[in-house]
């Protein structure tokens, strides 16, 4: 093929716009290396460009080594059977499989949480990117920037900073008051009558999940009436309202919580600890991305129990839980319920922690030195203000320095004297 | 009848089963969609039989269901898939060295963090090199608008990657 295009003059999204160009890296010919090959050593490409261009092109053709073989055998074994258990069974039980796939995929979703609430393997969570050894980069970055509600049948976006939502004992949803009833179900003209089959068949408690990002808190009220405040960076699942013999919610992140009392225990699910619990205040804090988790009870008595281990906990008292073991410690609540006010109160606490608390709070990216500062520090700090602001006013208590480059917070510890 | 499918299915499982990876990355959905899709065309032949373009219909039937799962159920996690240690060609050694290789991951990173309609765009652009015009008739929206969409993509990947650079320059 003729190049009558002038590859000098080509930018990076020129060359990606090129079918030649794509086509000769995706799928490599002798003709086309050797094309490309001779026209940089001629100097007729402009270099910057191709070499970014080609970045990204084999960046994209290394996330298309799935499906495997294996894969598409397995898949299509699954598929066979259903196929012949739809012909065996006449047209008038059809339905069948269809239900069978709602299984199949509420299955998946079951497991889709248990994969939320194991810790992630040190190194691989998405959130700590090694940009370059001795830096430690934790883009705080979420795809969206409301707090969502959903279900299986809908997702609702939520407005404001700080939204109430609330479900009375009938598991109905308002939201600043307001009763969602004329919430649309997202559900469209389905093409086979299984949505009307899935309706039915549903007896069994409807899981709804808040998910609040970054930058953002929110209230939630839960149909036996027990309170919740919701931190940022938290995801919450819970039924609309509780139809077994127990209460059971699970927590990625952190929350406040203050349970009423009735005779069904309440449990709370975090990571690998489970906290059970009859009428009591208390603060789960548990990020799928920290290597700790802690619980902190404000009055009332519960259990935790962790790998295993049972653990019962007194008011003021704290459950602590890091790689390196666990401890159980009397705390000042104050330190670890403060935020529901928009407050963060710390004492003793490493300097790393705090920035990353905040970094959560305010939703932005902070690149922190690997090294250990060895720094900590006692404070309290009003939300409100923004972060330049507190940063600033951290710096008059612990010795580091800070600056914003692209909206990421750059932190480097100042030299020890 | 059973072959037949298992005939469509040798063909185009694979491309669907990455084109649906490329929309929504959790594995278990698209492969309940893929199964979903083809008890469908068993219990459908006729229909399916009629359409003008078998590779067009499968895609277009896929990428409804996908969309539809992925509404009714959100993903929480969002896992690259794993670095298969992939043999590189001549194009590829001509610009690895130590950063490059670095930069790779931080692009594949970067493409999980697009959104949907993104990935997609960009899919049906390197892998089944549509034309703007084909990607317009097949999502049913203008030329222009295909490629808006892409080079929103592009741009934001640059963009990252530019301030990744950025970073590391500063460090």
């Amino acid at each position: 093929m003729a190049s009558a295009k002038d590859y000098k003059k080509y930018t990076f999204t020129d060359f990606l716009s090129d079918e030649d160009f794509v086509q000769s890296i995706v799928s490599p010919t002798e003709e086309s290396r050797t094309k490309w090959k001779t026209l940089i050593d001629a100097g007729e490409v402009n270099i910057d460009e191709y070499t970014d261009a080609v970045l990204i092109l084999m960046g994209w053709k290394d996330t298309q080594d799935a499906p495997t073989d294996a894969d598409l055998d397995a898949l299509w074994n699954r598929i066979e059977t259903t196929i012949i258990s739809s012909e065996e069974k006449a047209t008038s039980r059809k339905h069948l499989w269809v239900r069978a796939a709602a299984v199949t995929s509420a299955i998946a979703a079951a497991i889709a949480i248990v994969l939320m609430l194991l810790p992630r393997e040190q190194g691989t969570g998405q959130n700590t990117l090694n940009i370059a050894p001795g830096y430690l980069v934790r883009t705080m970055e979420q795809s969206d920037d409301k707090v969502v509600i959903t279900t299986d049948k809908m997702e609702m976006y939520l407005e404001g900073s700080n939204p109430d939502i609330s479900y009375d004992p009938n598991g109905v949803l308002s939201v600043n008051n307001i009763v969602a009833e004329s919430l649309s179900e997202t559900e469209g003209a389905a093409e086979t009558d299984w949505s009307e089959e899935m309706l039915t068949s549903e007896s069994a408690e409807q899981l709804c999940n808040i998910i609040v990002p970054y930058g953002k808190t929110a209230s939630l009220t839960l149909s036996d009436g027990s309170f919740l405040r919701i931190n940022a960076g938290t995801t919450v699942r819970f039924p609309s309202s509780f139809l077994t013999d127990k209460r059971k919610i699970y927590v990625d992140g952190e929350i406040y919580l203050e349970v009423v009392h009735d005779n069904r225990p309440f449990i709370v699910q975090a990571k690998e600890m489970e906290v059970l619990v009859k009428g009591t205040c208390f603060d789960v804090c548990s990020y799928d991305n920290d290597d700790y988790s802690n619980v902190v009870l404000v009055n009332g008595r519960v259990d935790v129990s962790y790998k295993g281990s049972n653990i019962t906990l007194t008011p003021r008292q704290g459950f602590f839980a890091t790689a390196e073991g666990t401890s159980v410690k009397v705390v000042d609540t104050d330190f670890y319920t403060s935020w529901i006010n928009g407050i963060y109160k710390f004492k003793n606490e490493s300097i790393e922690k705090v920035l990353v608390k905040l970094a959560r709070f305010y939703n932005v990216t902070l690149v922190l030195p690997q090294e250990e500062s060895g720094i900590t520090c006692y404070g309290s700090l009003e939300l409100k203000n923004d972060l330049s602001t507190i940063l600033t006013g951290l710096m008059q208590i612990a010795s580091f320095n800070f600056a914003v480059k692209d909206g990421a917070y750059f932190i480097q510890w100042n030299e020890k004297k | 009848m059973k072959d037949v499918l298992q005939g469509i299915y040798n063909e185009y499982a694979k491309d669907l089963f990455r084109y649906g990876l490329s929309i929504c990355q959790d594995k278990s959905i698209v492969e309940d969609a893929i199964q979903d899709l083809f008890l469908y065309l068993h219990n459908h032949y006729a229909t399916f039989a009629k359409a003008e373009d078998t590779k067009k219909y499968l895609f277009a039937s896929l990428r409804n269901r996908v969309f539809k799962a992925m509404k009714k159920k959100p993903v929480f996690f969002n896992i690259p898939p794993a670095t298969a240690s992939t043999v590189e060609t001549a194009e590829e050694k001509m610009i690895i060295d130590e950063r490059t290789r670095r930069e790779k991951v931080m692009v594949k990173e970067m493409l999980s963090n697009l959104s949907p309609r993104q990935r997609e765009v960009i899919y049906l652009r390197f892998s089944e090199q549509m034309s703007y015009k084909e990607i317009a008739s097949f999502l049913s929206i203008e030329p222009q608008s295909a490629q808006n969409l892409f080079g929103r993509a592009i741009d934001k990947l640059r963009s990252k990657l530019l301030l990744m650079r950025n970073i590391n320059d500063y460090l």
